[in-house]
């Protein structure tokens, strides 16, 4: 372009061209990044939509991996029994070691946590034995596992069914 | 007039450069961290119960999902398509059982199963527990063959489950070797557990 220019000659002339077109050039190369934006900020609004920023939590559970034959013997002066009714009344009792157990607590989940957290630092091997209602919400297990996971203890549990005699335990506390 | 016009135009104009670079920030923060949940996958709704202190997150990929509903239906499931078509014969395949045998599953009425009251994916029912616990086997198997990764599992549980279902899928998986799984929550709100 320059070239051109120059080639028509007059350097008043010239120069003034010369000015008008740098003007111009900057007026030009102004680029509308209205569309642009546009788009940028309808992907931005799609990625937040659709983007899933609270991921639900998990609770592990490591179940014992010996065969249904193998049985462990402990001494029920360490057992503790959590007993969960249909209703959702929790049962607590401690084990003796001549095999008989306490009578039952009614306690609450804030109550349970408390007394494991007692019986747990006081009783460093002490294992706890889950007996739930079949007919016990799910809620139910997944509060008492996790207030058991809160307290202060070894979290040594184990899942066991419920039988006969634990019902007429649980009756003591009103079922 | 007209000098003075020229020069007043492009002052009048705003620069959009610094916005436009902080949108493309957040764009990319946004699609680096999106994570598509399969639809597929939350065809079955559930009330998760709320947990306090599970800090470990859902695994991402390679994962089993048992579902739980609250007619005490299990619903196995996994994310890889090519194990689905292996074990189920089916790429969009759910498998379905139901351990109680004293009630009637719920899946026979997918209003039961989500709002919608239809379900994209065509439920295989299992009646028969060996088949049920093979089938978790032969999951695990292709999916190692498949993957080249262990499965994870993942049970999902819904509020108002009973524990039965849940007792009996234990049951299953303690049988079937799969002693090392989680159960998803919903991180509890200290609204919650005010109550």
């Amino acid at each position: 372009m320059a070239s051109v220019e120059q080639a028509e000659g007059g350097s008043e002339k010239r120069g003034r061209k010369q000015n008008k077109w740098s003007q111009r050039k900057r007026v030009g190369f102004h680029i509308d990044m209205t569309p642009y934006v546009d788009v940028i900020m309808l992907l931005l609004t799609f990625f937040i939509m659709t983007s899933t920023l609270n991921q639900p939590q998990v609770m592990q559970i490591n179940l014992p991996k010996g065969d249904q034959e193998t049985t462990v013997k402990v001494d029920m002066g360490n057992v503790v029994f959590i007993r969960i009714s249909e209703k959702g009344n929790i049962g607590l009792s401690k084990g003796k070691s001549d095999g008989t157990e306490e009578q039952p607590i009614k306690v609450n989940l804030e109550q349970m946590k408390q007394y494991l957290e007692g019986w747990g630092t006081a009783n460093k091997d002490m294992i706890m034995i889950l007996k739930f209602h079949r007919k016990a919400k799910y809620d139910m297990m997944i509060s008492v596992l996790d207030e058991i996971n809160r307290a202060a203890i070894e979290k040594r549990y184990s899942f066991s069914k419920m039988e006969e005699p634990d019902f007429k335990v649980l009756e003591a506390i009103g079922g | 007039m007209s000098a003075v016009k020229r020069r007043r135009r492009p002052a009048q104009s705003i620069d959009m450069t610094p916005y436009v670079d902080v949108i493309m920030l957040i764009l990319t923060f946004f699609i680096l961290t999106a994570q598509f949940k399969a639809e597929l996958a939350e065809d079955i709704q559930v009330k998760l119960p709320n947990s306090g202190n599970d800090t470990t997150k859902l695994p991402e990929r390679n994962v089993m999902t048992l579902v739980i509903n609250r007619f005490g239906d299990i619903f196995a499931d996994v994310d890889n398509i090519n194990v689905r078509e292996d074990v189920l014969g089916d790429p969009i395949g759910l498998a379905a059982y139901h351990p109680d045998s004293t009630t009637q599953p719920g899946w026979t009425n997918p209003a039961n199963l989500n709002d919608k009251g239809q379900m994209k994916r065509p439920i295989i029912a299992f009646k028969d527990r060996e088949k049920f616990k093979k089938l978790l086997i032969d999951f695990r198997l292709s999916s190692k063959s498949n993957v080249g990764k262990d499965l994870r599992i993942v049970v999902k549980g819904d509020k108002e489950a009973d524990i039965g279902a849940v007792q009996d899928l234990m049951e299953i998986m303690k049988e079937t070797k799969n002693t090392r799984f989680s159960f998803v929550t919903d991180l509890e709100t200290d609204e919650k557990e005010k109550k």
